[in-house]
């Protein structure tokens, strides 16, 4: 196939070398021409016109044919970047797109990899271009109306390609594998989150498994919202499930299912070690108090900061502004004390927490300390984490399902690949061009041939004929 | 006139001239017709690459497959070396043999155990016999299968077998009969086989299953073998020619769309009957699986 992609560019090197031909005759002999006989000279080419005619048909096929061939053989590749974001010129998960990273050498790299080529990226980068439809417009970057992002990229291979022992569609259809699946990794929907692990649970007390299954199911919870926030109501066709349902569902395993277990393992007071758990918690309770200690302190300071407060300090003033609505309302600036209230209320509640959490763990330890559990409670609760697991696994398991129709029906697979058909009237009119000039070529050959073996007949003898004449009169002495 | 036009010197030395140009001439035709004669009738191995759109491809990894097909017992470099040594670099994810690696007529298992040792190391091995491999071993009694499962090899003889490939549950099945047994052999299995809502990917030696009985069948990817390229293959018209079908077999080498299926055929690496591949290399297919879609723009 190089060969055959050699055919034109070999075609049009003949047709220059006639064309030279041409012109170097008709400067010869211009002097001869004459100016006004053109009918009587193009009368001399009647015997020659069914020749340069077979000729030019022939040019004509084989410029053809071989266009065709090499454009199937080396076709352009458009990418179609058919996703909401790709307009605005930014990924799917709205980092900024940038175009050069489809032909970047950690891309191509890849590429030689996959496709076990011969060739090094500096040598596969000098074959692929890229570009775009909006390349072509004159566009002035000052115009808002002329600011545009393309999703449209060509990339095109050259046939050189075939140097290295490949073709020029092998390395595009490899080169759009490999940036779908970097793209797909990297900048689209990332759902390796939903992959849960419960490795560490082997080994881990009843109540902090709790916490441990609540944290993975947390993770999906929050996985979700994204989604549903695009479309909350998007159902797949064999399934009831939408995303706000099904985020429903992993709340009520965290608020019902796992309180549930917790409460089971706190009523039974179960522990695989109790001295070792009970010191734990008296050591986390300790942590905690001190914690807590600190935010009463920062309360304090902050009433106490307001009782200090000059009553002067305190007034506020009321500005006319509008909101995010653009509605008009007064808004009341804040002053020092404002500021002091709330973070005073913020102490206040995160000391309350914690005194909750103390509370629970001192209720917890209480419980494992005297507890007298028998070992079929600890074969129901071991059952219970593993119901719980399945549970967690299975709607991890919908979840992902639910998102990967959801991208894939909305997202059309976010990049879309197209090989470029040859384009038959363009090659054609390419090749009737060329056949044209070949065609005037020829017959301008033929008319200025009987001119020009005239002035070949009338001119001196050059260099060689000037040694055979020498050579005759020296024998002839 | 015209003859004499450079008078009788000029005739004299127009003769070197003319013998000059015709040797160069022939010297180009000869350069020409090497050059084509070498590329006809090349029986260096050819790695062709294939890419096939599947929504049931979860996430955005490649699930490739080596194909390997219509050996007969042939070997590229010592121990198929070479061909290990591509297929290696090619990382397939699983590699599939369309049967009639062996030769029914020679016995000889040598050349088969030892590239299935080395392409286990590399991938999983699924192997679905044709019918060299089923004369060996059904009707001369050929330990071939037993060994092939001693190397870890997956034979696949009318059944299948789940796989989960990056997340991606596949069943892969061997479909080992020809159209002649397949209602008695094949039925049962395929029937079964299609109902699954994985990614079926099927291993049939014969590609003449599709023209009648799997025709509509609901296959992901279908891999066959059997026909050899058609032995002669023509630009855009295909193979030429193969002893079951005749002349132009409808599925000689390439990918195929049917209307719930997608398959390929292999054009095989070696041959049997002692006739010339030309312009038909022997083929290591990498077929490329991914969600990427392929639209048809103009």
């Amino acid at each position: 196939m190089v060969l055959v992609c050699a055919i034109v560019p070999a075609l049009m090197l003949c047709l220059a070398i006639l064309y030279i031909m041409l012109l170097r005759r008709f400067f010869l002999v211009k002097a001869k021409l004459p100016v006004l006989g053109v009918r009587g000279v193009l009368g001399r080419t009647e015997g020659k016109r069914r020749k340069i005619a077979a000729w030019a048909a022939l040019f004509l096929v084989v410029c053809l044919t071989a266009q065709l061939a090499a454009s199937a053989w080396a076709p352009g590749m458009l990418m179609v970047f058919s996703y909401e974001e790709a307009t605005r010129g930014q990924n799917p998960n709205v980092t900024r797109f940038n175009e050069s990273n489809i032909l970047s050498d950690d891309i191509l790299e890849q590429v030689i990899q996959r496709g076990g080529l011969g060739i090094s990226v500096e040598q596969l980068s000098k074959c692929l271009s890229i570009s775009t439809s909006l390349d072509a417009e004159k566009l002035d970057v000052t115009q808002e109306s002329d600011m545009k992002i393309s999703t449209e990229y060509r990339v095109y291979c050259s046939g050189r390609a075939a140097l290295y022992g490949t073709e020029p569609k092998t390395v595009l259809n490899l080169l759009a594998d490999v940036y779908w699946e970097k793209f797909v990794l990297n900048y689209a929907e990332n759902d390796s989150i939903l992959d849960l692990s419960f490795e560490k649970l082997e080994g881990m007390e009843y109540l902090d498994a709790k916490d441990y299954l609540e944290m993975q199911a947390n993770k999906l919870r929050n996985y979700l919202p994204g989604y549903s926030s695009e479309s909350s109501s998007f159902r797949a066709a064999d399934s009831e499930e939408t995303f706000s349902s099904l985020s429903q569902k992993i709340s009520n395993f965290i608020e019902i299912e796992l309180e549930r277990y917790e409460a089971f393992v706190l009523e039974k007071g179960l522990a695989d070690n109790r001295t070792t758990y009970q010191s734990r918690m008296q050591y986390v309770n300790h942590q905690l108090d001190v914690s807590r200690r600190k935010e009463m302190a920062s309360h304090d300071v902050r009433i106490e900061a307001i009782n200090m407060y000059n009553a002067y300090m305190t007034r506020f003033v009321l500005i006319p502004t509008y909101d995010t609505d653009k509605e008009f309302y007064m808004s009341k600036t804040k002053v020092g004390v404002d500021y002091f209230a709330d973070e005073a209320k913020e102490h206040l509640e995160s000391a309350t927490e914690l005194v909750e959490k103390i509370e629970h763990n001192t209720y917890a330890s209480q419980q494992v300390g005297g507890s007298h559990a028998s070992s079929s409670a600890y074969d129901q609760a071991d059952q219970r984490i593993e119901a719980l697991k399945a549970e967690l696994i299975n709607l991890a398991a919908q979840s992902r399902e639910l998102c990967s129709t959801y991208v894939r029906e909305k997202r059309d697979g976010y990049i879309q690949v197209s090989f470029a058909a040859p384009a038959v009237l363009d090659s054609a009119l390419k090749a009737l061009l060329l056949t044209a000039l070949f065609a005037a070529a020829l017959g301008g050959n033929a008319v200025l041939d009987p001119f020009y073996r005239e002035y070949q007949k009338g001119r001196p003898a050059g260099r060689r004929g000037s040694r055979v004449v020498k050579k005759q009169e020296e024998s002839a002495s | 006139m015209q003859k004499n036009k450079g008078g009788p010197g000029g005739s004299r030395a127009a003769k070197p001239k003319r013998r000059g140009r015709a040797f160069l001439c022939g010297l180009l035709v000869i350069a020409l017709l090497a050059l084509g004669g070498y590329h006809l009738f090349s029986n260096e191995l050819e790695v062709t690459f294939y890419h096939l759109y599947s929504p049931k491809i979860a996430g955005g990894e490649n699930i490739r497959v080596a194909v390997l097909s219509d050996l007969h017992n042939r070997e590229f470099g010592p121990g198929n070396g070479e061909l290990v040594e591509r297929i290696r670099a090619l990382k397939p994810d699983l590699i599939a043999i369309a049967g009639d690696m062996v030769n029914a007529d020679d016995g000889n298992l040598d050349v088969i155990l030892t590239l299935c040792s080395k392409l286990t190391e590399i991938a999983p091995v699924y192997y679905s016999p044709g019918n060299h491999e089923s004369n060996l071993m059904y009707e001369k009694g050929s330990p071939l299968e037993s060994m092939l499962l001693e190397q870890g090899v997956r034979v696949l003889v009318n059944r299948a077998e789940e796989v989960t490939i990056h997340r991606t549950p596949l069943l892969i099945g061997g479909l080992t009969t020809s159209t002649e047994g397949y209602e008695e052999y094949g039925a049962v299995f395929f029937d079964e086989y299609e109902k699954s809502a994985a990614f079926k990917l099927l291993i049939a030696h014969y590609p003449s299953l599709y023209y009648e009985y799997l025709a509509d069948g609901h296959v992901d990817l279908g891999i066959c073998g059997h026909y050899h390229g058609g032995q002669f293959r023509l630009p855009v018209v295909g193979g030429v020619y193969h002893g079951d079908t005749g002349f132009f077999p409808k599925y000689s080498g390439g990918m195929y769309q049917l209307s719930n299926s997608t398959i390929f055929v292999s054009r095989g690496m070696g041959g049997h009957n002692g006739l010339p591949r030309i312009n038909n290399r022997p083929e290591l297919a990498i077929i490329d699986i991914n969600g990427r879609q392929d639209t048809n723009f103009s």
